[in-house]
């Protein structure tokens, strides 16, 4: 079983109109399941459709109407499930007037780490991170980036099993995003779960093993980035110039005409520059999933 | 910057317009009246600040007072019903703070002088000054009552038992001691004027009160003066004497004593004691260039 | 239970926060007020500087205590904080506690000052001013009313935590809990004057003495009369009650907060 399971989440926020006769509702999860095992896991889908509400839900901030989370095979009110576990909320937010020191002795203080362990384990977390030496400045002195880098920090000071971030790449720079990307990586590596939801594709791309893009409170696609890929591959490009001239030529070609094409290439004597697959990317699937829904809609 | 600059000079261009409504804003009468205030709606409308609440009573009080006493308001002073409407202000003022004195102080030393023809307002402050003598144990408090009775409601014994009580009081002054079974002996109401006098001649601190103390101390002691020479004038002649001046010329003064507050002693018929046209009042004096 | 972390660090930042150094100069600045009041009175000066001094004391903490409780807990709520805070293995009750907790000590340390500072103004205001008899300043009694309006800030800081998670805009939650702590101050007045009063009808007689037991009563904290008028006498069981009566309260209280909050959607 999944380090993470969501069976069949169903949400429906309810909006009184001002004197509670009309009631608006709306279905803002119509039946999410997923799973996230030892791996990185993207969450993928446009603005609304979802993914914020689905990580509330999971962190137990609000009640689904129906539906089933287990976090280490615990439903998610157990409180001791929080235990292994980080959380990096949607653009994250500390008091501006404490220093970023008091906040990791905040969070030391939550897991009971003692005194004597944590100013070695604060230095790694900040080296981790890239913030050595700002830890006795106040947060408001520091800039957006630097405070998410902060709190994601904070977030492994417990060592964690499952990491659930919240577009933890929104809001940095390239700096910033790599510091993150390769944090992840680490924690892949040490069998740890990360379950992330992001808008920036090409990060989830190149950082995911599965990926699930939810479009309108619906899961509309669960795989991993290379199956996703091999499915949505056409064919490839080839670059190719003839022995003896300067001039480049692009073929098209089909996925399972490839081998002959270069088989016959070969013989009649041209050089191959590059090979490259000719695919939709996750941004034109995310993007051909959302004008379906519409079409639908 | 040239922003600001123009916003300053239109600042400076409004102020003759304000000026000019100012000038023909609707006033209201500058005399200022006292207002009855009620317990229940100053209670309510202070919440949690009661005692404040009585110290600017108490504020409003004196600053109407002070008017009174200066003329501030030129040809007007306090009628009966304004000085009716200040007790029950004082009455206010000690429930809302029961421990405060300067209100039942000022009510005792200065009230009394004012309503002094009204027996039912006199008894009302005496009454008022002893519901508060229960907390405030000071013994100013049954003095000023037995001066009441005393001196304006007529009541020897009363005035008296509370002069006795006060006399009894800590931090009594020694003389209300003695003076007490004399003013038993003697109908004293000059002598007790006196006492009073000197005794709030001792407490004031700023001059110009201190100034009119001593004039009334001296118009008292000049009356008391000539008193004793009328008693000493029956003792001799066996009747009144019509006029001050058979005083004189009986060679019993040197010479009538100029009333500091400008007025004239005479001498009052019915009961035989001296009293002045000034009523211990300053007499608007006739213009002397006249 | 657990609620000492959030009450640290809800501690730590509001001791930085502007309001709690701008309210303690505000006082100092009132205390001139209070003097410059006294200088108009006639008679015992002191007494009335007193009677300012104590009752801008009373309000400041008062306020203070509410602007801290409903500022803070808003705040994170509507800044995502507590989504930092309850992703650890905290109870939500944990996070109530520990917010009340981390005021009680902000308020404590506010209230604390306050006093040095009420205490050195009113002891600098006695003894210069020019009485016939002097007004004598017992600093017990001050350092007594001191408390009571400590327990009065705790007690307002747990009405303030409920405020900020019951109501949805931080102004309505402001003011709500200045009006409960005025009403509260009125209830005692109210009820005397209703049930003495002719002219009230039985039925409302009895809405009032119901109002009178269960509204939270602000005016047992109010001593500031004991501190300046040394002819009055307080019983060590007047203390003793309201604190007993505060603390059950201010439990009642919080019980109520944690459980609209669990309830409560983030």
């Amino acid at each position: 079983m999944g380090v993470l399971v969501v069976n069949n989440l169903r949400k429906t926020f309810k909006k009184n109109s001002l004197l509670g006769f009309k009631k608006e509702e709306k279905k803002v999860l119509k039946g999410i399941s997923f799973e996230v095992f030892e791996e990185i896991f993207g969450f993928i889908g446009p603005n609304g459709a979802g993914k914020t509400t689905t990580i509330k839900v999971i962190m137990d901030f609000v009640k689904p109407d129906s539906g089933e989370i287990l976090i280490f095979g615990k439903p998610n009110s157990d409180i001791s499930v929080k235990q292994n576990l980080g959380f990096l909320p949607e653009r994250p937010y500390i008091y501006g007037s404490i220093t970023g020191e008091e906040y990791l002795d905040f969070c030391a203080d939550v897991y009971g780490i003692p005194y004597y362990e944590r100013k070695r384990k604060f230095a790694e977390l900040l080296e981790l991170v890239n913030l050595t030496g700002v830890e006795e400045q106040p947060i408001s002195s520091y800039s957006k980036g630097m405070v998410q880098r902060l709190l994601f920090a904070s977030t492994l000071i417990n060592d964690p099993d499952l990491l659930i971030l919240d577009e933890p790449m929104s809001g940095l720079d390239p700096v910033g995003r790599n510091i993150i990307a390769s944090v992840m990586k680490m924690l892949k590596e040490k069998g740890k779960a990360v379950f992330y939801s992001s808008h920036i594709i090409q990060d989830v791309e190149r950082l995911s093993d599965r990926v699930a893009i939810i479009v309108d409170g619906k899961i509309k696609l669960l795989d991993s980035v290379a199956n996703i890929v091999q499915e949505f591959l056409r064919g490839y490009v080839i670059t190719v110039r003839k022995r003896g001239s300067s001039s480049l030529e692009v073929l098209k070609v089909g996925v399972d005409e490839l081998w002959q094409l270069l088989e016959r290439l070969k013989s009649e004597g041209y050089e191959i520059i590059s090979v490259e697959p000719d695919r939709l990317s996750l941004e034109e699937i995310l993007v051909s999933y959302i004008q379906e829904n519409r079409r639908a809609g | 910057m040239k922003r600001l600059l123009v916003a300053f000079l239109l600042v400076v261009v409004s102020i003759p317009f304000m000026l000019k409504a100012d000038k023909s804003k609707p006033r209201v009468n500058e005399v200022a009246p006292v207002l009855p205030y009620s317990y229940s709606q100053v209670l309510l409308s202070s919440p949690g600040l009661r005692s404040p609440a009585a110290d600017l009573l108490f504020m409003n009080l004196c600053y109407l007072t002070g008017n009174d006493v200066f003329n501030r308001w030129k040809e007007r002073k306090f009628t009966e019903e304004e000085w009716k409407r200040l007790i029950e202000n004082v009455e206010v003022i000690e429930k809302l703070d029961p421990y405060y004195f300067d209100p039942l102080y000022y009510l005792g030393s200065y009230v009394p002088w004012k309503v002094e023809k009204n027996r039912e307002l006199l008894l009302r402050i005496n009454s008022i000054l002893l519901q508060g003598n229960r907390r405030v144990k000071d013994w100013r408090l049954p003095f000023f009552v037995g001066f009441n009775y005393f001196y304006f409601l007529g009541d020897k014994v009363k005035g008296a038992k509370y002069l006795k009580l006060a006399s009894q009081m800590k931090g009594a002054p020694s003389y209300l001691k003695l003076l007490v079974p004399r003013l038993y002996a003697e109908s004293g109401r000059i002598n007790l004027a006196i006492a009073v006098t000197y005794e709030e001649l001792k407490r004031a601190k700023e001059e110009p009160v201190k100034k009119e103390l001593k004039r009334r101390l001296k118009a008292l002691i000049a009356m008391k003066e000539l008193d004793r020479a009328l008693e000493l004038y029956r003792r001799r002649f066996g009747k009144c004497p019509s006029d001050l001046k058979e005083l004189v010329k009986s060679g019993i003064i040197m010479s009538i004593p100029e009333d500091p507050y400008g007025g004239k002693f005479y001498i009052e018929k019915g009961k035989c004691s001296v009293w002045t046209t000034s009523n211990l009042r300053p007499v608007k004096e006739p213009t002397s260039s006249r | 239970m657990n609620p000492f972390p959030v009450a640290k660090i809800t501690f730590e930042e509001l001791l930085k926060e502007k309001s709690f150094i701008g309210l303690l100069t505000l006082e100092v600045f009132l205390l001139f007020v209070s003097k410059l009041i006294s200088n108009v009175v006639a008679g015992d000066t002191v007494k009335v500087a007193m009677d300012f001094a104590l009752s801008f004391f009373f309000f400041t903490v008062a306020l203070y205590s509410v602007f801290v409780s409903v500022g803070s807990t808003f705040r994170d709520v509507s800044d995502r904080v507590v989504y930092l805070i309850l992703s650890k293995p905290l109870k939500r009750s944990d996070y109530v506690i520990g917010k009340f907790l981390g005021c009680t000590l902000a308020v404590a340390l506010f209230t604390f000052l306050s006093f040095f500072i009420v205490t050195s103004g009113i002891l600098t205001i006695s003894s210069t001013a020019n009485l016939y008899v002097p007004h004598v300043v017992v600093v017990e009694r001050v350092f007594l009313l001191s408390l009571l309006v400590f327990l009065m800030g705790v007690f307002l800081s747990a009405f303030g935590i409920l405020f900020a998670i019951l109501f949805t805009s931080q102004v309505l939650a402001l003011i709500s809990a200045i009006f409960l702590f005025l009403a509260g101050l009125e209830l005692s007045p109210v009820k005397e004057l209703v049930v003495s009063s002719k002219y009230v009808s039985p039925v409302n007689k009895l809405i009032v003495q119901i109002a009178y037991y269960l509204f939270p009563n602000f005016s047992l904290f109010d001593v500031k009369d004991y501190v300046v008028h040394l002819a009055i006498k307080v019983s060590p069981l007047f203390f003793a009650s309201v604190f007993i009566y505060s603390l059950i309260y201010t439990s009642a209280v919080l019980l109520v907060a944690t459980y609209l909050f669990d309830r409560r959607e983030l």
